[in-house]
């Protein structure tokens, strides 16, 4: 079980959790271009590696969290809010 | 080589089965081709193989980076079906069951095709009305479908009377009689031989690392094996598509995830054909060997790791025990997981471009194998002539942008739900 | 007869009595099936999968390959049971498998005749896919079907499972994997610290190869160590001892999955173990030597024969030829000897057996015959005597050979650490010359390997890792572990292994025994080109029984790397798969299966409908009432009636799955204009408006009613297939793109029990219901909310109606709701009220030409369901963007329409496809479909609702409702959605 530390609830495995998406990309404007919209709905860069990701506390505080994950290995390297950064590569502990 | 048959294995037989040739060739990689497919799965080879055989192209290589077959051909649950719905998928997959059908003859291999029909559960009037229309559709398309009565479903599958019919009722279900399973693997081996036959360089343990790029034109690949030119490169590498297309700037519609599947032990045939659960993720059927083969949901995150975790296992050992629950007492034997492009329709990629000299085949979900050999013709038809056949029209990277997505299931651009 | 009870070993003297294919036979306590077999002198067990070769006993422990059985009979029976694992109980059924009319007389053992008789057998590695192409029907029609007949070993149950399952989760800091010696001592370590400790074995009894072992060598030292430590372990409360308990695979965060065998209240419990730090101590099994029949009965792996002797008090047999390539199993031949029992040879391939040996069997009589090998296994359905030849210098070939007499013929290949749980953590083993197996090198974060499992085979050597993993483990965890006390006696793990993969000889030799793959498959298999070990592993179905491969891997793999000229660590090895073990899929689904599965959730007023008899029907998670049948009546009578009443006078239906949503917050207005396409910011207080949602894309996602409490509270309802991920995407919202927003959304839907009443006289019973509310059209206007109380009750009403006539939607406390209900109905009596379901609030909603989930799939547009018009011009809103897009806009999309049957009482199927021929036949122009249908009482005609191409400028039309699949063709007039007061007069009267 991929065990995620909820920043309200503690370690948690994922089965508590459902699955959001890539965190990495960035809402558009409401008046940005069909292009842009379209980049946003249905691109992704879908990294081997360190991932951004949300993932929602469903069956806990229901809070929505941003994970870095590990596609290769699931490691998790980082937990935080939504609107946090994680800290730079150099500081992840690996 | 010689064909196969059973007088070729007698006489092996009697001689201590000590001629037996390679199957395939083991080529050196040449300096240039007509067209290199990167990818030796079941896609990548049926690809070179028609591309030979119906276009003429015999100057071709297949890349893999392992051994051909050991991506996802080789880790599925190995369904064959067309029950498809909507007008952008039926007459594709359908094209796909008339070259099952007559695969074995035409590769001089058998790929052990059963067509031992899928059955479709309905557990309520409202999941047998959207079957129905499922059926009706696919009649209207030519595909074979029935709808079938509690009693007749029962009388198909008798392991199904063992169930608490209180919590999940079986109402009836869509058949399709002549779906079924295939030996997997031996598709992708029967489409290795019968390519190498035709002249097709399998070249294994050749991994693409980069593109060669002449101008806007992609001209050829770098690989561990040395640089590889050709005309026209088609990429067929399920699980691996976006960090391939990452290398020429392409952001795919794609995200990679988990599928398991399981396998029990041996057991005396006891499922007829192939079953899918409506009231949960489960569907199941019994290889030729004996073993229950089944499988469920994705685990639902993006992975490159070819395992899955135990939320999904005990979801659908679970579901599957709710509708069979005389299967309880069996044994699994194995679990393992294969990556699935899953895109963001749930319906495959198969198209020019976007660059000059390339052509995508990806986003198979976990629907790729009974696609294998259609996949294979339609993009060797699109590799030769440098346009779509009718059959993958609809499957363009561009359906996204321009709205004309083929959502099967109806869930939207959220990859994990197809 | 070969195997006989001699001696006590550690079993019990009381006997009991079980039966084997009908034949009662006797067992003492503690045996095993095959144990109990062996003493009772049975050889053949059953048959193999592919030649139907006979079968006996090759092991004493989990590598079974050989003797596989059905335990039992009927909707208990369990298959494929390994006979090596269970223990034997009184009045035990035990039958064999694969084979008919019996084990020793099998019909389809022609398949072995045929195979021996020819230089190869026809049925090698890869057959199927070179043959019974020609003709194609007779592949479908006789070679398939034939195929798949004679496939499989144990028969499945017909019949439900009747017992029951386990799912146990628990946590532990350190969990040890394997109680043998090394996983005792590592147990008893880290007992010291305090921490939690778990130490689980597959075995009956703790002890591993230690139960090999004479109770009785040296004073019986050993075997008081071992229970003592058993002991000091089961005293100690922080410690947690499973036997019977296979770990079978490592997921995700150090999650251990294990399988106990219970058999008690609960059959199998299935662990799932959160383990802070993992040691495996899962010790080595012993590798067959491949040499011709080496499949024959008779023909066991000598440390299997050694424990048959000392644990359990049976011998294999009455005379014995060891055959070895190493040292373990000489003292397998002292045991047998210095218990009486004849050892006639003793081969070994080697040049230089160590000279204490040698000088153990010149001490004993037991003559050896070094730089020998045994080519082959003689005797009809058991062993009777083998051929021995001399081993050439180079190991190519073998000189002339020579035949001893026997009964039973053990072997040892050499060990295999079982590194399967090891390699679950990710490092691929690596090949360790010295022992001539695979370790694993690298361990995974948090694990340590021991002992045996990790190719330290000496018993002192074993426990001193095993104690230092232990301490490692625990001073990772900030505790302290301690040294324990080691057995006096030593046990010498020197194995001075020659590796001899492949007698060179001919025959049938197996390497895989249960699946019958021969060396000469895997020869094969290299010939045609299957280089790497997952095709050889493929092609020849080699390691794919139920041992996973345990016992042929590695010999394989060596005779793969023979063919290619390269040393075994560059063939490599494939990758270990859970479950390790085959487990039962029962104790994987536990408890959670049938009504347990996705447990039923009930409505407030749920035993209200029971109690009136009301027909349920399933959807989603509810189990909703679909109509109230009286004396006599179907569902169609039922519907119809319950339809009509809602018309006529006044009924009441429950609604409380709806989906319910609360909303507050300064910026509630703005959160709901951005995601309904329509204005709620505009919206008075006490006033309610029906809403859609689309999704990002464009497509709509949900409809439903909200309602505006106070300025900055609502009140949103959703369907109740989106009532979960409804709220999922709110909190999306709010959390990851407009945390600015100041709103909070909460789930009520538990909380509130609902109830629609409709009809003519709905006003009427309300009114009455509840005297202190005015029900006027002037207080209480179409779409108006007001509020109330009913004895402690709160009351939400809103006046909307699904139905199209006038109506309500009441909602109350859950708790309250049967109350408020049952009042509602006492009111409406002199009304005539009636309960109405699922079926007729389907039915009036068609009527009125209102959606639901049938209509909105997922892949449909608010241009397709006529009300692109209520997309807000004025703001912006989640999905407008992607609505744009072209193909979301194009005009054949089909689009929502009416459908009335020509002919009146000819019903229209859902599912129908539209079309304009007369007949439906593959190619026809498909125009659309229908999505729900019903007899509308008010028309007396069958109508639908559906979507058709270019739909809404085509009423008027005549077309077709086509559904092949019953050959149903039905003409239908395109018309409106809206067959009932399109004008709203009824709702807002």
């Amino acid at each position: 079980m991929i065990r995620i530390n909820c920043p309200h609830c503690g370690e948690r495995e994922h089965a508590e959790f459902t699955y959001g998406e890539d965190a990495s990309r960035l809402l558009p404007a409401n008046d940005a271009n069909l292009e842009t919209w379209n980049e946003y709905v249905f691109e992704r860069d879908n990294v081997a590696g360190e991932h951004l990701e949300y993932w929602h506390h469903a069956l806990g505080c229901r809070s929505w969290l941003k994970v870095q994950r590990n596609t290769l290995t699931h490691d998790i390297s980082w937990v935080g809010f939504p609107h946090d950064t994680p800290p730079a590569q150099g500081e992840v502990k690996s | 080589m010689g064909n196969y048959n059973a007088l070729n294995i007698a006489w092996q037989a009697l001689t201590g089965n000590k001629n037996w040739q390679r199957a395939w060739r083991d080529p050196e990689p040449k300096s240039h081709y007509e067209a290199i497919v990167v990818g030796g799965g079941g896609h990548g080879l049926a690809t070179a193989y028609y591309l030979a055989k119906i276009h003429g192209i015999t100057k071709v290589a297949v890349l893999e980076k392992g051994w051909i077959g050991g991506g996802n051909v080789g880790r599925n649950t190995t369904i064959v079906r067309s029950n498809y719905m909507l007008d952008g998928n039926a007459p594709f997959y359908e094209h796909g069951m008339d070259l099952w059908r007559d695969m074995a003859l035409d590769l001089n291999y058998n790929a052990m095709f059963s067509p031992r029909g899928v059955l479709n559960l309905a557990h309520t009037k409202s999941q047998y009305d959207v079957f129905a229309r499922r059926g009706n559709s696919m009649r209207l398309n030519g595909i074979k479908a029935e709808i079938l009565s509690r009693d007749e479903v029962l009388q198909r599958e008798p392991t199904l009377a063992a169930a608490n019919s209180e919590r999940f009722p079986i109402f009836g279900g869509l058949l399709q009689p002549d779906a079924g399973n295939a030996r997997h693997d031996a598709v992708a081996w029967g489409y290795a031989r019968a390519a190498d036959q035709l002249g097709v360089d399998i070249i294994q343990n050749c991994e693409v690392v980069d593109f060669i790029h002449q101008g806007e034109k992609v001209v050829g690949v770098k690989t561990s094996r040395g640089d590889i030119r050709a005309d026209k490169i088609g990429l067929a590498v399920a699980g691996n598509s976006s960090r391939l297309a990452s290398k020429l700037g392409i952001r795919l519609p794609v995200e990679s995830h988990v599928l398991q599947a399981f396998v029990t032990e041996p057991y005396k045939p006891v499922i007829n054909g192939v079953v899918t659960f409506g009231a949960g993720h489960f569907y199941i059927s019994q290889s030729d060997k004996g073993g229950l083969v089944f499988g469920g949901d994705i685990d639902g995150y993006n992975t490159y790791a070819q395992r899955g975790n135990l939320p999904v296992f005990e979801d659908v050992i679970s579901g599957g025990l709710s509708i069979m629950p005389s299967l309880s007492r069996l044994k699994l034997l194995r679990n393992w997981g294969g990556i699935m492009d899953m895109s963001m329709d749930g319906s495959p990629i198969i198209d020019v471009g976007p660059i000059d000299g390339l052509y995508l085949n990806t986003g198979w979900c976990y629907g790729g194998f009974k696609a294998t050999p259609a996949s294979g013709w339609c993009f060797a038809h699109t590799m030769a002539n440098d346009k779509a056949h009718a059959l993958n029209e609809a499957y363009t990277l561009d359906r996204f942008a321009k709205g004309y997505t083929i959502d099967e299931k109806g869930a939207g651009p959220y990859p994990k739900a197809h | 007869m070969s195997g006989f009870r001699h001696g006590a070993g550690r079993v019990g003297e009381k006997e009991l009595q079980f039966s084997f294919d009908g034949r009662m036979l006797a067992a003492r306590e503690g045996d095993t099936i095959a144990s109990a077999l062996m003493a009772n002198g049975i050889e053949v067990v059953g048959r193999s999968f592919k030649y139907h070769r006979a079968r006996g006993i090759t092991s004493c422990g989990p590598e079974e390959t050989g003797a596989l059985v059905t335990i039992g009979s009927g909707a208990c029976s369990e298959p494929n049971a390994r006979a090596t694992m269970h223990q034997v109980t009184s009045g035990m059924e035990v039958s064999s498998q694969n084979c008919w009319p019996s084990p020793k007389l099998d019909l389809l053992s022609i398949n072995n005749v045929v195979g021996s008789i020819l230089p190869g057998s026809p049925f090698s590695a890869g057959f199927y896919y070179k043959t019974f192409m020609w003709p194609a029907k007779l592949w479908y029609s006789f070679y398939e079907p034939s195929i798949r007949r004679a496939a499989g070993m144990g028969k499945v149950p017909t019949e439900a499972d009747p017992d029951v399952y386990d799912r146990v989760n628990s946590f532990t800091d350190v969990a040890i994997i394997g109680g043998g010696s090394a996983g005792l001592a590592a147990a008893l370590s880290a007992a010291n610290s305090g921490l939690r400790v778990l130490l689980m074995d597959e075995h009956d009894e703790f002890g591993g190869q230690l139960l090999n072992e004479p109770r009785n060598l040296k004073d019986g030292q050993l075997e008081q160590w071992r229970l003592d430590t058993i002991a000091a372990l089961h005293a100690a409360d922080n410690v947690t001892l499973l036997c019977k308990t296979v770990c079978w695979g490592r997921f995700d965060g150090n999650t251990l999955a294990a399988h106990e065998v219970v058999d008690g209240k609960v059959r199998h419990n299935y662990h799932k173990i959160q383990a802070k730090k993992i040691i495996i101590a899962t010790g080595a099994i012993e590798r067959p030597l491949v040499f011709a029949n080496n499949d024959k009965p008779g023909v066991m792996l000598a440390s299997g024969a050694r424990k048959m002797l000392n644990h359990y008090g049976v011998a294999a047999g009455n005379k014995l030829v060891v055959f070895t390539n190493n040292d373990s199993a000489y003292q397998v031949a002292f045991d047998y000897h210095d218990q009486g029992v004849q050892v006639s040879a003793l081969v070994d391939s080697r040049q230089k057996p160590p000279a204490a040996l040698l000088k153990g069997c010149m001490e004993r009589g037991i003559p050896v015959h070094v730089q020998c090998v045994v080519t082959k296994a003689k005797g009809w359905h058991g062993v009777r005597k083998v051929a021995i030849a001399d081993l050439a210098a180079n190991g190519q070939g073998v000189g002339q050979t020579r035949i001893i007499e026997c009964d039973a013929l053990l072997h040892s290949g050499g060990w295999t650490p079982q590194v399967q749980m090891a390699a679950h953590g990710g490092t691929p083993p690596v090949y360790d010359n010295q022992i001539a197996a695979f370790v694993v090198d690298k361990q995974a974060e948090d694990t340590w390997s021991v002992a045996a499992a990790e190719g330290e085979f000496g018993l002192h050597e074993g426990i001193d890792q095993a104690v230092m993993a232990a301490k490692a483990a625990c001073q990772e965890l900030d505790s302290d572990a301690n040294d324990i006390v080691k057995p006096s006696h030593d046990l010498i793990g020197d194995l001075h292994i020659e590796p001899l993969w492949r007698v060179p000889s001919k025959g049938k030799q197996l390497v895989d025994i249960q699946h019958d793959v021969t060396a000469a498959d895997v020869v094969q298999s290299h010939l045609e080109g299957f280089v790497s070990v997952e095709h050889m592993k493929r092609y020849t179905t080699l390691g794919m029984a139920n041992d996973q491969g345990r016992t042929s891997n590695v010999n394989a793999l060596a005779i793969m790397a023979q063919c290619q000229g390269q040393s075994i660590a560059e063939t490599g090895t494939t990758r270990f798969r859970s479950p390790i073990a085959p487990v039962s899929m029962g104790g994987i689904g536990g408890r959670e299966i049938g009504a347990h599965f996705k447990p039923l959730r009930r409505t407030p007023m749920q035993e209200w409908h029971e109690r009136q008899g009301a027909v349920f029907v399933e959807t989603g998670l509810f189990r909703r009432a679909q109509y109230y049948p009286l004396a006599g009546e179907g569902i169609n009578e039922a519907y119809v009636r319950e339809t009509a009443h809602v018309r006529s006078k006044v009924a009441m239906c429950d609604v409380s799955t709806l989906g319910k949503i609360e909303i507050v917050g300064p910026d509630a207005a703005e959160l709901l204009d951005r995601v309904y396409i329509n204005m709620f910011s505009s919206l008075p207080v006490n006033k309610a408006r029906y809403g859609l949602m689309l999704r990002e894309d464009g497509h709509i996602f949900d409809d439903g009613t909200t309602s505006r409490l106070a300025e900055d509270r609502y009140f949103m309802t959703t369907t109740t297939a989106k009532a979960g991920p409804a709220l999922a995407h709110l909190e999306r919202c709010l959390e990851i793109d407009w945390p600015e927003l100041r709103v909070r959304v909460s789930s009520i839907s538990e909380r509130w029990a609902a109830m629609a009443i409709a009809g003519p006289d709905a006003r009427a019973t309300l009114q009455k219901a509840f005297a202190d509310i005015d029900f006027s059209n002037e207080s209480f206007p179409f779409m108006g909310v007001v509020h109330g109380q009913h004895h402690g009750a709160t009351l939400r009403i809103l006046r909307l109606s699904f139905s199209g006539e006038m109506a309500y939607e009441v909602y109350t406390e859950a708790d309250h709701g049967e109350a408020v209900w049952q009042h509602i109905m006492d009111s409406g009596e002199e009304f005539d009220i009636i309960p109405y379901g699922l079926e007729a609030l389907g039915a009036l909603r068609i009527e009125k030409g209102h959606v639901t989930g049938a209509e909105l799939d997922g892949r449909v547009t608010v241009g397709d369901v006529n009300m692109a018009g209520m997309a807000s011009k004025k703001k912006w809103f989640i999905g407008k963007n992607l609505m744009q897009r072209e193909g979301l806009q194009d005009d054949a999309r089909p689009k929502l329409v009416g459908l009335k049957a020509v002919n009146p009482s000819e019903a229209i199927q859902t599912g129908s496809i539209l079309v304009t021929e007369t007949q439906a036949k593959a190619g026809v122009d498909k125009q659309g479909w229908v999505s729900s249908m019903t007899y509308s009482p008010e028309l007396n005609n069958y109508i639908a609702l559906g979507f058709l191409a270019n739909g809404p400028s085509r009423h008027g039309e005549r077309i077709y409702a086509a559904y092949p699949l019953k050959g149903i063709h039905v003409e239908v007039e395109v018309v409106s959605n809206h067959f009932v007061d399109p004008t709203n007069d009824r709702v807002k009267g």
